[in-house]
């Protein structure tokens, strides 16, 4: 802190928020965390989203965020787009 | 009875057509469709809009509780009105009873809260805050228990507890355990126990699994698109007869080895 760069915690959540509240995502549960390797720094987005759109906005959001805190980390999307399409099967007896 | 059951759709501007192909043969799958919550992304009235939209061509009855992308907003009234508009059913510490095919199915909903489960469950204790969190918990269980008592006091031959919120933590695993008190609450668990039910349904949970089971053993199924990966799931209620064999395309030998 003191005008150093923003702890890896602080901006995870930072980032969580800003996936959640941007309307161009808006999407509540991702996973973000951080991989350090020979290649550098990154920063890594998982989980399902509804739409291509919003997959490809994740990257935005987060770099965005990134850049307002002066990180250059590498931004990673693994997020899939869940397709809703009629079901397999019978339908499963419950009671 | 044939029953299909989504959640966590969240349609927003940018997915108009995405849900509405698979909903297409919905009738020759089942006879009504639940829905468990978070059909916005952000809870607007435009997107609430676009949803119905999405069910044009569903000719069964709909009932449907909101979640809480569904009250991001603040304007959950309004997207209730939108979808009353087009016939939907939306519960919320209510219960209502359709007619299907000569039974009746009950089905008691309310968007559920969070609180977490069993021995790391959230009291209302200390701060106003944390009272208030929890006490809105008890609030909704209360109602979903009193609904499901009163659908068996009407005679319901089957009965449905639909909720947002996950009523049991063994259908959240798979989410890490740090956000378990933000998906759910044993309190909506126990109220299901308390007053019995065929079948529990819920989304909330993306990364939950479908399959669950209360302490006291009523089936829950976690809905969630994410998690079922479809655009409904298909449960059968009660005894299997010749509608919903003939519904579901089965044949006698299947019937008879999967009843």
């Amino acid at each position: 802190m003191n005008g150093g760069p923003t702890p890896v915690e602080h901006l995870l959540t930072r980032i969580c928020d800003a996936l959640a509240l941007d309307a161009r995502v808006g999407e509540l549960g991702l996973d973000v965390h951080e991989e350090s390797g020979p290649i550098g720094r990154r920063i890594v987005v998982s989980g399902h989203v509804s739409t291509a759109e919003r997959k490809h906005a994740i990257v935005a959001v987060v770099t965005e965020v990134l850049t307002a805190h002066d990180d250059d980390a590498e931004v990673v999307d693994r997020t899939i787009v869940t397709v809703a399409g009629r079901p397999d099967g019978d339908g499963e007896v419950v009671s | 009875m044939r029953i299909a059951a989504i959640a966590d759709v969240h349609i927003g501007p940018d997915s108009v057509g995405t849900f509405q192909p698979g909903l297409a043969a919905l009738a020759d799958d089942a006879e009504v469709l639940l829905i468990a919550g978070d059909l916005t992304k952000c809870g607007t009235v435009e997107e609430a809009e676009l949803f119905v939209d999405e069910l044009d061509d569903v000719t069964v009855p709909i009932v449907a509780v909101l979640g809480n992308h569904d009250h991001h907003a603040d304007r959950p009234h309004e997207v209730s009105e939108v979808l009353r508009q087009r016939d939907i059913t939306v519960l919320e510490g209510t219960s209502t009873i359709l007619h299907l095919g000569g039974r009746q199915l009950g089905i008691a909903g309310v968007k559920g809260f969070g609180g977490g489960f069993a021995d790391t469950a959230a009291s209302a204790f200390g701060e106003h805050e944390m009272k208030a969190f929890v006490r809105h918990t008890q609030v909704v269980a209360e109602q979903l228990g009193t609904e499901l008592h009163r659908l068996a006091d009407a005679g319901c031959e089957h009965r449905v507890a639909l909720m947002h919120y996950a009523p049991i933590a063994d259908t959240v695993a798979g989410e890490r355990r740090e956000i378990y008190p933000f998906l759910g609450s044993q309190l909506l668990g126990e109220a299901v126990d308390d007053a019995g039910a065929d079948l529990a349904v819920h989304g909330h949970a993306h990364s939950g699994i479908e399959h669950g089971t209360t302490p006291g053993g009523i089936p829950v199924r976690n809905v969630a698109l994410p998690v079922i990966g479809c655009a409904y799931r298909v449960y059968v209620l009660g005894e299997i007869e010749e509608r919903d064999v003939a519904m579901a395309g089965w044949d006698v030998a299947r019937h008879e080895r999967s009843a």
